[in-house]
């Protein structure tokens, strides 16, 4: 894996213009905004789609063919975009929100300060879905098409939405209402939240290793 | 270090491969055949990038899907129309090689590099066809590999570069223990490279010859009608229609120098027997 993640690495160093560009603007907006929890979240996000590219330039002219030649195992490959992805997207969010606190911190009281802290780590698990949505994808339809999925599957679950708060509206207002019935404390959601990102990684690391497996170039 | 592979099969919508060949330790095996024979599919599912439906390849006994890491790194590899990411730089593929190979030698590969005029800070995508071509052959010849599985790796080379990979390729068959399978359209390279050669038409293995039997023994006979009439067609693998007559190629050149001193004789090379023997498939007789 380190092979990948040094050729990953420099492949992230040739856009790094554009990296450092997308870091200075979520820090400006975080610290104009007096909003570190919007910059932390935007930064991830941003981050992720960064590291995601990756795969496009292994993609490019044909690229996958050769790489599939090198000494490593598919599965490694496959394991090494969502450890890069992840370990990429976490540095600039923990960037973003150590600057933040940094520049913000000392007029925050200790609620405020938990409330950032746990959107940093809420950012990193919504990462960790992102990733087991958008590999997958990426590499099953490629880079091109994979983004067409993306813009589907985000279409479907818009629509999703938009069809229960207007066509559903009691039975979703039912749904709410028993979730909140649970009455889980902040410590028990987190939990909840870290462990279904947590089973959605495992299972779209298998359903990447197998894309991959049955791959042929 | 031996590649086999063993009555493998792999079918497409137009085209079937099906073939069968060895590549002995310390022998450079050529394989040849017209754009669209079944080359690149044999490379590919040599190095396990395509799934045969039928048969086995194994490399120094083990099967090629099975290779463990460390036995991927005795293969260096040339493919015609992929190699490293163009958005990576040669001080990059360095970086990265050096971590994937234990042999990698990164100062004789930047000193390779060096001679060969190729920079290594520019990203591949700006290379020329030749600098990419010559990148890739430094790359596989770069961590001691034992086994190079070179698909048309003098492509796009001027004369003077073909010439120096082809002396490394020498150099590189003094250790008697490695092995080369290597295509290429250029068939003097391969004259003056393999030992054997295999040729491919249609998905299937039509000869296997040694170089020096093939450059020795075979010829092409130039007859008239009458002449062919009266020919002892023993000999004669492939025959094709020609303006003065027919041109047949023959294993057993000495055979008609001997008994038909009249009959026209041209050496034979690899042009000639695919000429000869593609043509003869598809009714040239």
């Amino acid at each position: 894996m380190k092979g990948l993640l040094i050729k990953d690495i420099r492949l992230m160093m040739g856009q790094k213009a554009s990296v450092v560009i997308i870091l200075i603007l979520g820090v400006f907006i975080g610290l104009s905004q007096n909003d570190i929890n919007f910059a932390v979240s935007y930064i991830a996000f941003v981050g992720t789609v960064f590291a995601l590219s990756t795969i496009s330039y292994d993609s490019f002219e044909n690229g996958m063919t050769f790489l599939m030649t090198l000494p490593i195992q598919r599965k490694t490959y496959a394991l090494e975009k969502y450890v890069f992805s992840f370990t990429f997207s976490g540095i600039l969010a923990t960037i973003v929100c150590a600057v933040g606190m940094v520049v913000l911190g000392g007029n925050m009281e200790a609620a405020q300060i938990q409330d950032v802290l746990s959107n940093f780590g809420a950012s990193l698990m919504i990462v960790v879905i992102l990733l087991s949505i958008m590999i997958p994808v990426h590499l099953k339809f490629g880079p091109e098409k994979g983004r067409m999925v993306m813009l589907i599957v985000a279409g479907i679950v818009m629509g999703g939405y938009y069809a229960l708060t207007q066509y559903f509206t009691e039975e979703t207002m039912q749904a709410l209402a028993f979730l909140k019935e649970i009455n889980l404390s902040e410590l028990q959601f987190g939990f909840v939240f870290v462990a279904v990102a947590a089973v959605m990684l495992l299972i779209s690391l298998a359903v990447s290793v197998k894309v991959l497996k049955n791959k042929e170039y | 270090m031996t590649l086999v592979l063993d009555g493998v099969k792999k079918k497409y919508s137009r085209f079937e491969l099906d073939c069968s060949m060895q590549v002995e330790s310390g022998t450079v095996t050529g394989l040849i055949g017209r754009n669209g024979a079944g080359k690149s599919t044999t490379f590919k599912s040599v190095l396990s990038l395509v799934k045969p439906d039928a048969g086995t390849i194994t490399i120094n006994g083990t099967e090629a899907h099975k290779l463990t890491n460390k036995e991927k790194e005795d293969i260096g590899v040339v493919l015609a129309e992929t190699g490293f990411s163009g958005y990576l730089t040669v001080k990059d593929v360095s970086a990265m090689m050096a971590a994937m190979y234990s042999r990698f030698d990164k100062k004789e590969f930047a000193k390779k590099c060096e001679h060969f005029r190729i920079p290594m800070n520019q990203k591949i995508k700006e290379f020329s066809t030749g600098m990419k071509a010559k990148l890739k052959v430094l790359a596989a010849l770069s961590h001691e590999a034992k086994l190079l599985v070179l698909d048309e790796p003098t492509a796009g080379l001027d004369v003077v570069a073909r010439d120096e990979i082809l002396d490394m390729l020498r150099e590189y068959m003094e250790n008697e223990e490695n092995s080369i399978l290597i295509s290429s359209h250029i068939s003097t390279d391969l004259e003056g490279l393999c030992d054997d050669i295999y040729l491919i038409d249609d998905g299937k293995i039509v000869l296997h010859e040694e170089t020096n039997v093939l450059l020795d023994e075979y010829g092409v006979l130039k007859v008239t009608e009458e002449q062919y009439a009266k020919l002892d067609k023993g000999y004669i693998l492939c025959s094709k229609k020609e303006p003065h007559g027919y041109s047949c190629l023959t294993n057993q050149k000495q055979f008609y120098q001997e008994n038909y001193p009249d009959v026209v004789i041209e050496k034979g090379d690899i042009d000639s027997v695919i000429g000869l023997m593609i043509t003869d498939k598809r009714g040239g007789r």
